[in-house]
């Protein structure tokens, strides 16, 4: 890392490429689709690039390549908030939930597949699936999250609690007490619950 | 249970540890909601199973980082990064960008030179922002890669104009005139430049790439910078930054 912050590429080629999935990853689950999640990590890449040098070494670079790339991803939404919205992809009917992880009648006990987690997250509106990625996968706390969204720390609470119980329930058939995980309207994800 | 059942809210703060000594015993004693902290910390757990992108794709984005980095160093900022997926619309609006980046600087140079004489005449100022505005909309930018469409788009962004507030004048600032990211090599050319390397220098990284623009507020000239979130906003003195959100 101290030898990309001097200038040498070949360490930032190596320092990127190392990080580069974890990144997408990020990306993949905060934007809940591959085509953003690709724009954000490259956005991300680049901004890791061009603030390299001004990375004060306070926290770990991770943390701090992390924390980059999450707000990649907080712009790319609100650009895609600024575009016509597309349809729903002809898998995802808005109309209601859907089980997407059917494991066992007795509800989950067996981590759910990539493919099932993915369809899942997909159908939870961003203002549930946001919250939810920022605890669960880049480990921020509720005051980090309520700072990022600016929503106050209770609402942070409820919205990850909210998300999460969708994301169980709609990964667990026996649970038949699902909340519909998408509004009749995408203008609604910007409310509070 | 359902979406507002508070055993639900219970069950997930539990599993972030934001429980009470008495809730946590609580949890603890109800078999029902231990299985379903159980159950979210296995939903948690899949969280960062994901498949990568392509080779392909990852190649870009390494190699537009690496392009961007290499900008940085050489300090010859004003080369659109390699333009992503989505064709041909983005990069227009990187080229525009860019244009905006050359425009803003041409029109900068009088209106700190406005700025630096320390005058409080309004006339004077109202003059000097009006001369700035001429200048910017006469901009050309010095690279073949720009063409003049992208130059006139450009041109008329800079000088924003007018404004009887700061409030006003941010909330004048298309959505789109820093977000579709134009003068991301920005900063580096405006480095020489006080006042806007002032603004820049305490920009989170994070919020790059941000881009310059001129105005005049309540009669006097202003230097700001946008960003996807916020715009920064300074007068003659460079220190007394007001910060907007968008």
């Amino acid at each position: 890392m101290r030898a990309a912050q001097a200038g040498d590429r070949a360490a930032l080629d190596a320092l990127l490429r190392r990080h580069h999935d974890r990144i997408y990853t990020v990306c993949r689950r905060l934007t809940g689709n591959e085509a953003d999640a690709l724009d954000a990590t490259q956005e991300a890449l680049i901004a890791i690039a061009r603030g390299i040098r001004r990375f004060d070494g306070r926290a770990a670079f991770s943390t701090w390549a992390y924390r980059v790339a999450t707000n990649a991803c907080l712009d790319e939404l609100r650009r895609r908030k600024r575009r016509p919205t597309p349809g729903l992809p002809d898998d995802l009917d808005a109309t209601g939930p859907a089980h997407v992880g059917a494991r066992s009648s007795a509800g989950i006990e067996a981590l759910p597949d990539r493919m099932a987690i993915d369809e899942a997250l997909a159908r939870l509106t961003e203002e549930f699936r946001v919250p939810v990625v920022l605890r669960d996968l880049c480990d921020l706390d509720y005051a980090e999250i309520a700072d990022r969204l600016g929503i106050p720390p209770g609402t942070v609470r409820s919205r990850i609690a909210r998300g999460r119980a969708q994301l169980a329930n709609l990964l667990d058939p026996g649970n038949q007490q699902v909340t519909p995980a998408r509004p009749t309207s995408r203008h609604d994800s910007g409310t509070s619950p | 249970m359902t979406h507002d059942d508070p055993l639900d809210d219970l069950a997930s703060a539990h599993l972030d540890g934001a429980t009470t000594p008495e809730e946590a015993a609580r949890v603890q004693a109800d078999p029902k909601l231990s299985a379903r902290v159980e159950a979210l910390r296995l939903v948690r757990a899949t969280m960062a199973a994901t498949a990568p992108p392509d080779s392909g794709r990852r190649e870009q984005a390494i190699t537009a980082a690496l392009m961007a980095y290499d900008e940085d160093r050489t300090v010859t900022p004003l080369t659109p990064v390699v333009s992503r997926h989505r064709g041909p619309a983005q990069h227009s609006w990187r080229v525009a960008g860019v244009a905006a980046a050359v425009a803003a600087l041409a029109a900068l140079v009088p209106l700190l030179a406005s700025l630096s004489s320390g005058s409080d005449d309004s006339a004077n100022t109202a003059a000097s922002g009006g001369s700035t505005l001429e200048d910017s909309r006469t901009a050309q930018p010095p690279s073949a890669a720009v063409d003049a469409e992208a130059g006139l788009q450009a041109s008329a962004t800079t000088m924003l104009g007018s404004f009887a507030s700061d409030e006003a004048l941010v909330e004048a600032i298309p959505d789109t005139f820093a977000d579709a990211t134009p003068g991301e090599a920005f900063s580096d050319g405006l480095d020489s430049n006080d006042c806007v390397a002032t603004l820049l220098a305490e920009l989170d990284p994070a919020a790059l790439p941000a881009t310059a623009a001129t105005a005049t507020v309540a009669g006097k000239p202003v230097v700001l910078v946008i960003t996807i979130d916020e715009v920064r906003i300074t007068g003659g003195d460079c220190t007394n930054v007001r910060i907007l959100s968008r």
